[in-house]
Parts: structure tokens; C-alpha cells; sequence
């Protein structure tokens, strides 16, 4: 469950309170040395600024960022951001988020300020940069689980019923993606989109929270290593991805060691056990 | 041509991005888990999956076929998904059209799993069937990856599939040719199948369809062959 608006907000103007070293009640005193650690190491965001935090790690190019807004709209931020940086350059991302913040991973840098210069907060445009982030984060394909089992796509068989259904079963990602390439205008797959705009994304509070954000200041830090309020976003594996570079540069850029073993293979000749490599 | 040129028990073969494997000597296309008439299956249950798989499975057969000028088909098992499909009228009529055009093609079905229920296809469509194993020396045509003492085994079943894991958490998956020293595992053909899981043995090369092309991975680097 994600937090409401308005408790989005009281958390919010706690952090602007610890930022003032107003620390009130049992609950801000347990936290105290984790918002100290976090001051220590970036800042505590005022409730009229947006923290933006820049760390490199193993992993890769973190940009992390902390509207305080709630995980849906956080997730709807995630793509949309990734979305828009990556209409600028090729480049790969996988997001994250929670109630706090979202985070944006990539394996090269990202050209931030290009971004902020080219609008990545505006609140315009946002009527087809939300279906077309949307689509990038195959959020609707995530969705249309729920919908396919709704619809009897997803077919379990009758309870008791001793008769193999196994033939008329498929996964919802493979329907869906059917759907989408031989059935784009299936209403199915309209409600996909249309319940992830509205339940999950909760449209109008996405506009909200980016008209709050450029109606305030950004705060960009460069940090040495992940801030106490990155921590949580950090180690969310079940990330969605958003891209704008080709299938075969991204797998390229996995699969580089071997590359150049392809093409020619020796195997099983003459009774010869294992392998022979070589032209 | 693009593609990956593989030698298979002495045998120069080449992996093809259509999911498919040509062997220039026989001049044969072998592929397999082709599930004809899947959705039709599913529409005859009530569940409507929308047409025209069909046709873009047919154009990429069809595109490797030119692209190698192959004289005869070779289909690893589960041409047709189920009885259902199989009867069904309109996937019928396709694969007749498509059958028309090319007369001179030979076509060998070595049977698998899902041939035995769904039954061999119609004379209509003149292709030859088979029991497995059938021997095609020096290679041994499997629907099921059987290892075999008489030759290298060509198998399906398994329509295997590799998760490659990159930086920054990046995941792709993609369709895989599993090359063992005894046996080579084909991708599934189907547009509209599911994918299953192969453990990468030690040895085991993988190489996957990347779009166009045949990349070959280092098995370190693939998380699980599950796709």
C-alpha cells in the first residue's frame, strides 16, 4: 500500500524539520541518526526543494530522487523520467522505486543537466509522454496479468476437473504480447493501459507532483557512496527497464567478452570428446 | 549471410537467426517445435487469441528457406500444438496455400510429444512422418534431447531460452541454440510458444538470436538458460 497525498506531505515537512534540527516525538528521535548520517552525507531536502543524488557505484550511474510523493506515482515518475532521458541519447535504465523516492540506474552516465535544460520535470507534454513511458516501462504488460486472468485468457481449468488444460495455456506476457502485435486495438489491451494510468499512476497527482517540483528547486548532489535514503532503492531487484538503445547494442555490451569466439565452432568430430575451438 | 557456422560431428552446419539450423550437404533446413495451429487451439476453447501468427511463422520459414536455398524441411517434433488445431479450418487452408507454392520441398516431421496427441498432419500437406529417432548419419533426429551412441543427436523440445544479466541490473532474454558435445538443442520456431528452461551444463555453448544475428555468450554470464 503506498502512502496517501497528505501523509506524503507531513513526511515531507518532517524532513524539512530534521533538515532544521527539530526533531519532535519518539518517532523522529529513532530516526535522528539516520537523517544525521543523510545530512552528513548529502542533504535533507526543504519541502520546497527536489533532492537529486549522483553516485557511481559497481553497479553503475545511480541518479536518485526523493519527491516524497508515494510509490505509484513514484513508479509513474520513474518512467517518465527514464523515458525522457532517453528520447535525448541511446541509453538503458533500470528503476526503481518506493514511497520516498525513485532511482534510475544506467551503465553510462547521464546527461543531467542536458536533461533538466530540455524539460525533464516540465509538466507539459504530458498527455504523450505518460502512454509513450508507459509502454517503454512495458508497465501495461505487467498489468494485463490480472486482466487476462479476469478475461479467461489465463485458463487454470475447472476445480475437480480431472481433464489436462495444459494445450490452452499460456503465459499473460505471451498473450500479451500476441495481443499487441496482431491485435493492437484489442480492448483488452486498452484496459491494460488505461488501468495503469489511472490506479497505478494516479494521473492527476503525477502532474501534481511535477508541477510542485518545477515550482520549487532542484538540488543535484554528487555523493561518494549511497545516502541513507537511497538505501531501500538500492537494493530493489524487481526493476523494470526503459531503453532507447538497439537489442543488439544492449546484448553486445553483455555479451562482449565472447563476441569474437563466435562464428566458427568444432564439435563431436571423429569421436573426439569435448570441444574444439578454431577456424 | 548472417548466421553462426558451426561444425557438428564433422558436419558444417550454420545457425540461422529464422531459428532455424541449415546443413548445406543434405541441403536441409531442420527445425523444430513449430506448435501449427496453437491459437486456433486456443480459440477452439474460447479463448480468443487473435490470427496471424501463422503467416509471420510461414514468412520467416519461407525467408530462411530462400536465404539457403534448402531443398528438403526437417521439423524436430510438435509441428501441429493439439488435435484441435490441427483440425482447424482456417490454419488448414494457410498451411495448404503455403504447401501449393512449394511442391519440390520435401518434408520430414520426426514425431514429438505433442504430434502423438495432435496426429500426424493431413495427407494434404504431403509431409513424411517418423518415429524417433531417425537416422540421418552422421546426425540422429530427436524430438525429445536424447543422447544417442550411433551419432549426434538434432533435438527440440526444450525451447530454450537464456536470461543474460548486464550492468546496472540489465536483463534480456533471448531464444538460444544449446550446443553440446553430443547433441545440439534448436530454439522453439513458433512465434506463439512459451519457453522453457535448460541448465547449462559444463561445456554447453550458447548461441542466441539477437534480431538478425547469432551471438555466441559465455555461459557465465547467462542466469539461469530460462527464458
Amino acid at each position: 500500500m503506498a502512502i496517501s497525498p497528505i501523509l506524503a506531505a507531513s513526511v515531507r515537512r518532517k524532513l524539512d524539520e530534521a533538515r532544521r534540527g527539530i526533531f519532535n516525538g519518539a518517532e523522529m528521535a529513532a530516526v535522528r541518526p539516520i537523517l544525521e548520517t543523510q545530512a552528513r552525507w548529502s542533504v535533507l531536502p526543504a519541502s520546497d526543494e527536489l533532492l537529486v543524488e549522483r553516485v557511481r557505484t559497481r553497479e553503475g550511474h545511480h541518479l536518485f530522487f526523493y519527491p516524497v510523493e508515494g510509490r505509484l506515482v513514484h513508479e509513474g515518475l520513474a518512467a517518465l523520467f527514464a523515458y525522457r532521458i532517453a528520447q535525448l541519447a541511446p541509453i538503458s535504465f533500470t528503476l526503481a522505486a518506493n514511497d520516498y523516492g525513485l532511482e534510475l540506474l544506467s551503465p553510462e552516465a547521464v546527461p543531467l543537466d542536458e536533461a533538466l535544460e530540455a524539460g525533464l520535470f516540465s509538466s507539459a507534454n504530458l498527455l504523450h509522454d505518460i502512454p509513450a513511458s508507459l509502454n517503454a516501462a512495458e508497465l501495461a504488460r505487467r498489468q494485463f496479468r490480472e486482466i487476462a486472468r479476469v478475461a479467461g485468457l489465463v485458463f487454470q481449468g475447472y476445480p475437480g476437473l480431472a481433464k489436462s488444460v495444459k494445450q490452452v495455456q499460456a503465459s499473460s506476457e505471451l498473450l500479451y504480447d500476441v495481443f499487441a502485435r496482431y491485435d493492437p486495438d484489442n480492448l483488452l489491451l486498452f484496459q491494460a493501459h488505461r488501468e495503469v494510468l489511472e490506479r497505478q499512476l494516479e494521473q492527476s497527482r503525477l502532474g501534481h507532483a511535477l508541477e510542485r517540483i518545477s515550482g520549487g528547486r532542484i538540488v543535484v548532489q554528487e555523493v561518494e557512496r549511497p545516502t541513507p535514503l537511497a538505501f531501500a532503492l538500492l537494493v530493489d531487484r524487481a526493476r523494470e527497464q526503459v531503453s532507447s538503445e538497439k537489442l543488439s547494442d544492449r546484448v553486445r555490451r553483455m555479451a562482449a567478452p565472447l563476441e569474437r569466439a563466435a562464428g566458427h565452432i568444432h564439435f563431436g568430430r571423429g569421436g573426439h570428446r569435448g570441444f574444439r575451438s578454431g577456424g | 549471410m548472417s548466421g553462426a557456422l558451426a561444425d557438428l560431428a564433422g558436419e558444417e552446419v550454420l545457425l540461422l537467426p529464422e531459428h532455424a539450423l541449415y546443413w548445406p550437404r543434405a541441403a536441409a533446413l531442420i527445425v523444430a517445435d513449430l506448435h501449427w495451429g496453437k491459437a486456433a487451439t486456443f480459440r477452439a476453447a474460447g479463448i480468443p487469441i487473435p490470427p496471424g501468427g501463422t503467416g509471420e511463422d510461414l514468412a520467416r520459414l519461407d525467408r530462411a528457406l530462400l536465404r539457403t536455398g534448402a531443398r528438403r524441411l526437417i521439423v524436430l517434433g510438435d509441428l501441429f500444438h493439439a488435435r484441435a488445431g490441427r483440425a482447424a479450418l482456417e490454419t488448414l487452408a494457410e498451411l495448404g496455400r503455403w504447401r501449393l507454392a512449394r511442391t519440390d520441398l520435401e518434408i520430414l516431421l520426426v514425431r514429438g510429444n505433442h504430434d502423438r496427441r495432435a496426429g500426424d498432419p493431413p495427407p494434404g500437406l504431403a509431409i513424411e512422418c517418423a518415429d524417433a529417432p531417425a537416422e540421418l548419419p552422421p546426425f540422429v533426429l530427436h524430438h525429445h534431447p536424447t543422447e544417442s551412441r550411433t551419432g549426434y543427436v538434432l533435438a527440440g523440445h526444450l525451447h530454450p531460452g537464456v536470461t543474460l544479466v548486464g550492468p546496472a541490473h540489465l536483463r534480456e532474454r533471448l531464444p538460444c541454440f544449446v550446443v553440446r558435445p553430443k547433441m545440439t538443442i534448436l530454439p522453439a520456431f513458433g512465434g506463439f510458444t512459451g519457453h522453457g528452461t535448460v541448465d547449462p551444463e559444463p561445456g554447453d555453448r550458447l548461441f542466441a538470436i539477437v534480431d538478425q544475428d547469432i551471438l555466441q555468450l559465455d555461459p557465465a554470464l547467462v542466469r539461469g538458460a530460462a527464458l
